[in-house]
């Protein structure tokens, strides 16, 4: 243990033999948390069978040309996911980092659930990425390319990102930002609105760039989305047949983008929005 | 380029600074230094900080997931550079997390008086006549004053920096940038500071009014915080100095609102003390913003003078008041333009202190009673008007 902490970060393969990459993972990630060690490296390809749950304060770094596949429907998510009793009194994970030194790749599905802090850099991952209740949240220079709807999905509760220099490509919406989604409980005391996002220099590949939708509970508000290279729709606001007050969505700023279709889609009166 | 850990300069009885600082010494342009998260010589998890450490030229300085503390009492920063470095690096890995931890007392009000040094002590970082230099991914926690302090410096960048200010102290600025710096960008700050988030000042009490002293080609970007009551961009000089070409891009208020804990402005420019030999308009120019966030009381406070400058795509939200306000003397502006201001009629008196919905914006747009000269508000969008 001492040559752990002395090392600076704990491998799976630092975890006895005999255990499968799941069981090794998973292992490594709490022991690096229960020695407050902080640290994991993931230094050669492995396949994920279950969940693997991230502790709060852990730096998950990958080196580089490493693969990562997972197959179960979630890859990664933070520990409390899931875990927190009805009505959710406990306190978010806080300061995880996930970062590849090089090219590295996941294939899987990453999702984060009150948590904040949290940082995704240079990273490729063949999945999509979801937050709900999560804030100070920064994505840098990732590839995110995704089956499903959508490549990065922000949920209620949102708020603080600053996401740039990444690609996103998906099916229907390379990003979204959907205040009426939700999959995990509710967190006692936390507004349902998305607000604050910084989206910017990216460039996404889908029907819709950017989707923007609210409810009649939650909006979303002070967006400042510019400098994106799309295809497709460049920003849609509202969900088809939406007829939520204008108040749900405002303050939003969407400049400098470019979208081979339409540029911009309004489904819902908003407010204070500028496009240029 | 080799990477030496601070690990393997430890010796009986040194002191964590000195090892740390040893570890530098013995690298070269190119190496990385390394500070684990593990201090061997204290068998803990922090680095115990008792007098600055020196970087020199090209050397980085890897934070490697640990924590560094300043020692109570002391009155030194945590890292400096040795005069005229170049090329260096103080760079965070995972969670890097420097803190001031106690106080020593040595406040703004306090500088230089009954025995005690100059404030600029309780700096953090602080790199006078530097250049390109990078400082990124690091945790500031409890400062004792500036976490960041860079002056006469060129080439400076300044990311991805996290602050976590329990504001027990005044003055905990988040990046001062001082007389003398040229092509300082910033980007990516978030968290709370317990005084302004960017503080780009140059003083005359301080430095001598040269044309060396002038700050110019600063960037921001990104800067998304709480700057507890104060602003989120600080603009200020006196004497006769001079400050250019300052763009702003992204310049979010997160303060929590529900709290009733408004910040004073998004970007302040001048100061509230404005005896305080004020700038005229040709001395502070050339500003820049798009896009700016607010529920601050101001978003834009002005009480001192500048000119050729420009504010675009400013939306406010929450409890913001005034987009345009002065709280003191009368400001002179030259060639000063606002355009496509957001704002709305509140429901709510100004200083109503029930809960207010977000959606309700503050009462009164512009007020500019002593602000003379050039400043024309192109076009201010209220929350009824059709605005696409």
């Amino acid at each position: 243990m001492e040559e752990l902490r002395i090392r600076g970060y704990v491998t799976p393969d630092d975890i006895e033999a005999g255990r499968s990459d799941t069981e090794k993972l998973q292992k490594a990630l709490y022991l690096s948390a229960g020695e407050d060690i902080g640290k994991v490296i993931v230094d050669r390809d492995l396949v994920i069978e279950e969940t693997v749950k991230i502790p709060a304060g852990t730096e998950l770094k990958f080196l580089d040309g490493v693969t990562v596949t997972g197959t179960a429907p979630v890859l990664f998510e933070n520990e409390i996911c899931g875990n927190a009793e009805k009505a959710s009194w406990s306190f978010e994970d806080k300061w995880i980092y996930i970062i590849s030194e090089g090219k590295a790749s996941l294939n899987g599905n990453i999702r984060f659930w009150h948590a904040g802090n949290l940082v995704i850099e240079d990273m490729e991952i063949n999945g999509s990425v979801s937050f709900e209740f999560c804030r100070e949240v920064r994505m840098e220079r990732n590839t995110v390319r995704s089956d499903g709807d959508a490549a990065v999905v922000l949920m209620r509760g949102c708020n603080n990102f600053i996401v740039q220099y990444n690609r996103f490509e998906a099916e229907k919406n390379a990003f979204a930002a959907d205040a009426s989604l939700c999959d995990d409980r509710y967190v006692m005391g936390k507004d349902t609105d998305i607000h604050e996002l910084i989206i910017r220099e990216n460039e996404m590949q889908a029907q819709t760039a950017l989707f923007i939708g609210a409810s009649e509970e939650s909006g979303v508000f002070n967006v400042q989305y510019d400098h994106t290279k799309t295809c497709g729709t460049g920003i849609v606001i509202g969900h088809e047949n939406e007829t939520l007050d204008k108040k749900r969505y405002f303050n939003i700023s969407a400049t400098e983008f470019t979208g081979t279709e339409n540029e911009k889609l309004l489904n819902n009166p908003v407010r204070h929005c500028y496009f240029g | 380029m080799r990477i030496i850990n601070a690990n393997d300069f430890v010796s009986p009885g040194a002191a964590d600074a000195d090892i740390i600082q040893k570890a530098i010494d013995a690298a070269s342009p190119g190496d990385t230094v390394r500070i684990p998260r593990f201090n061997v010589s204290g068998d803990s998890n922090e680095w115990h900080i008792g007098k600055a450490i020196l970087v020199g030229t090209g050397v980085t300085v890897l934070l490697d997931n640990c924590r560094l503390v300043l020692k109570t009492g002391i009155y030194d920063n945590m890292f400096r550079n040795r005069d005229g470095a170049s090329g260096f690096s103080i760079i965070g890995e995972g969670s890097a997390v420097l803190s001031g931890g106690e106080w020593n007392y040595l406040s703004n009000n306090m500088s230089g008086k009954y025995g005690l040094p100059d404030v600029s002590v309780n700096a953090l970082l602080k790199f006078r006549h530097a250049s390109h230099a990078v400082i990124r991914n690091i945790r500031f926690e409890m400062a004792r004053w500036a976490s960041v302090m860079v002056d006469h410096s060129e080439d400076v960048r300044i990311e991805d920096l996290w602050f976590e200010m329990v504001p027990h102290v005044k003055d905990l600025y988040g990046v001062l940038i001082g007389c003398g710096c040229r092509n300082i960008s910033v980007e990516n700050l978030t968290g709370r500071t317990g005084d302004d988030t960017v503080y780009i000042f140059a003083d005359s009490k301080r430095y001598p009014v040269t044309a060396d002293a002038e700050i110019r080609g600063v960037r921001l970007r990104n800067i998304v915080t709480d700057p507890k009551f104060e602003s989120i961009v600080h603009i200020r000089a006196n004497g006769g100095h001079k400050i250019r070409d300052i763009r702003m891009d992204g310049i979010v208020d997160s303060s929590d609102f529900f709290d009733k804990k408004r910040i004073h402005a998004n970007v302040h420019i001048g100061d509230r003390e404005a005896e305080l030999h004020p700038a005229v308009p040709s001395d502070i120019s050339g500003i820049r913003l798009v896009n700016a966030f607010s529920s601050a009381v101001n978003t834009f406070s002005l009480n001192g003078s500048f000119s050729d400058s420009c504010f675009e795509n400013v939306f406010t939200f929450g409890d913001n008041i005034n987009i345009i306000n002065n709280s003191s003397c009368e400001v002179q502006t030259e060639n000063v333009r606002f355009r496509r201001l957001y704002y709305g009629k509140g429901s709510e008196p100004n200083n109503s202190t029930s809960f207010i919905s977000r959606y309700a914006i503050g009462a009164l747009p512009v007020v500019a009673d002593n602000i003379k000269g050039d400043l024309k508000v192109e076009k201010l969008i209220d929350v009824d008007e059709e605005d696409i």
